[in-house]
């Protein structure tokens, strides 16, 4: 590469992207050219000695005031969701759940009784009727086994007619 | 000294300190986060006010950049550097402000100012940030190479202010500017420098400027 065509690329640098071949061929005219290495450093230079941004003196101050606020009203951000919901500020929220959770229990205790209370009663009543029902009984299979046998054969009926 | 230029904008510091703190401040730790506050508001506040081009409000979205820090701070990995992940949210901030404005442009109240005279007045006088004193820049060619800078496109821009703080490498700009490859980097820093070149260099030579 030689110079015009150093300042070609520098110029097509301007209007687009550089390509991985073109980047290194820069490079490599750079390294072996002190005069445009020492340009691009100046232009550098320019850029570091520009003045810093002033900041105000309470910045950290605020910073953290805005932080201690922040945790004021939403504290301990970084707990998982669960965890939060145990703050104070959520204090009605959890009266109500444990109020909710509460009722749940009582209700799914009384329907279990209920339930236990149900099938004894009913088991008592089976046994009551069992007591009468044994001659009822004796004939049960037999009626039971008429009862799924297969089609009559319509043919073999009207024959032994 | 090419490869200073063309693959390093600084040295990258394996063992980054920051890592530690940032990793306390994980863990809740305050002073651990006020440290790194500290440490790391004049690069935020240089990097957001050249991406926005107005103090005031740069001063508001920096203070933000660390609250976000801290509110995330859950988020935070070390196997990426602290300042990557603190200039991306800078960068991030920066461009919601920008976008906001191209939505809303009555908002943007503050001109952008030709040079170091114009700051608003709001900004509280800070003993750690004066102009430095052995600057070589006349004020008059700050205020170019200042307005050269802002007149550049914003990847161009931004990543040219992250070299311009040091230590930072061209892996972490590739992060910062949305996962580019290096040789989009390069290409956008090489493009950015022979931008401000072909419009300081009438100024340098016969103080001729071309308003952009």
């Amino acid at each position: 590469m030689n110079q015009s065509e150093f300042d070609n690329l520098l110029q097509t640098a301007t209007e687009r992207d550089l390509t991985d071949g073109e980047l290194a061929r820069l490079e490599r005219w750079l390294a072996a050219n002190p005069g445009d290495q020492a340009e691009w450093e100046a232009l550098d230079h320019l850029l570091t000695t520009l003045p810093d941004t002033p900041v105000a003196t309470n910045f950290t101050a605020r910073v953290l005031d805005e932080v201690r606020r922040a945790e004021t009203a939403h504290p301990a951000l970084g707990q998982a969701w669960w965890q939060r919901l145990l703050a104070p500020q959520f204090r009605p929220v959890q009266i109500a759940a444990a109020a909710t959770l509460a009722m749940m229990v009582i209700g799914g205790v009384g329907y279990q009784s209920h339930l236990n209370q149900s099938r004894a009663e009913m088991a008592a009543a089976v046994a009551s009727i069992a007591e009468f029902t044994p001659v009822f009984l004796v004939d049960f299979e037999a009626i039971e086994a008429v009862a799924q046998a297969d089609a009559i054969d319509e043919e073999l009926w009207a024959a032994l007619k | 000294m090419a490869k200073r230029n063309l693959d390093f904008c600084g040295m990258v510091d394996r063992n980054d300190p920051d890592v530690a703190l940032m990793l306390r401040v994980k863990e809740g730790d305050l002073s651990a986060y006020e440290t790194l506050v500290e440490k790391f508001k004049q690069p935020v506040m240089n990097l957001v006010y050249r991406l926005i081009n107005d103090i005031d409000e740069a001063e508001d979205i920096a203070q933000n950049v660390f609250v976000q820090v801290w509110k995330t701070r859950e988020r935070y990995e070390p196997a990426s550097k602290f300042t990557t992940w603190l200039f991306t949210i800078a960068r991030n901030l920066g461009l919601n402000e920008i976008r906001r404005r191209t939505r809303h442009p009555a908002d943007s109240l503050d001109e952008p100012r030709p040079d170091n005279e114009s700051q608003p007045l709001r900004v509280v006088e800070d003993a750690s940030s004066p102009i430095p004193a052995d600057a070589a820049l006349s004020g008059e060619l700050r205020a170019k190479v200042e307005e050269a800078l802002m007149d550049l496109p914003e990847k161009q821009r931004t990543a040219l202010l992250l070299c311009r703080e040091g230590g930072v490498s061209y892996e972490e700009i590739a992060e910062v500017l949305g996962g580019i490859s290096l040789t989009a980097v390069k290409s956008i820093i090489f493009r950015g420098r022979a931008v401000l070149k072909n419009r300081l260099k009438p100024y340098l030579k016969s103080g001729e400027w071309q308003k952009k």
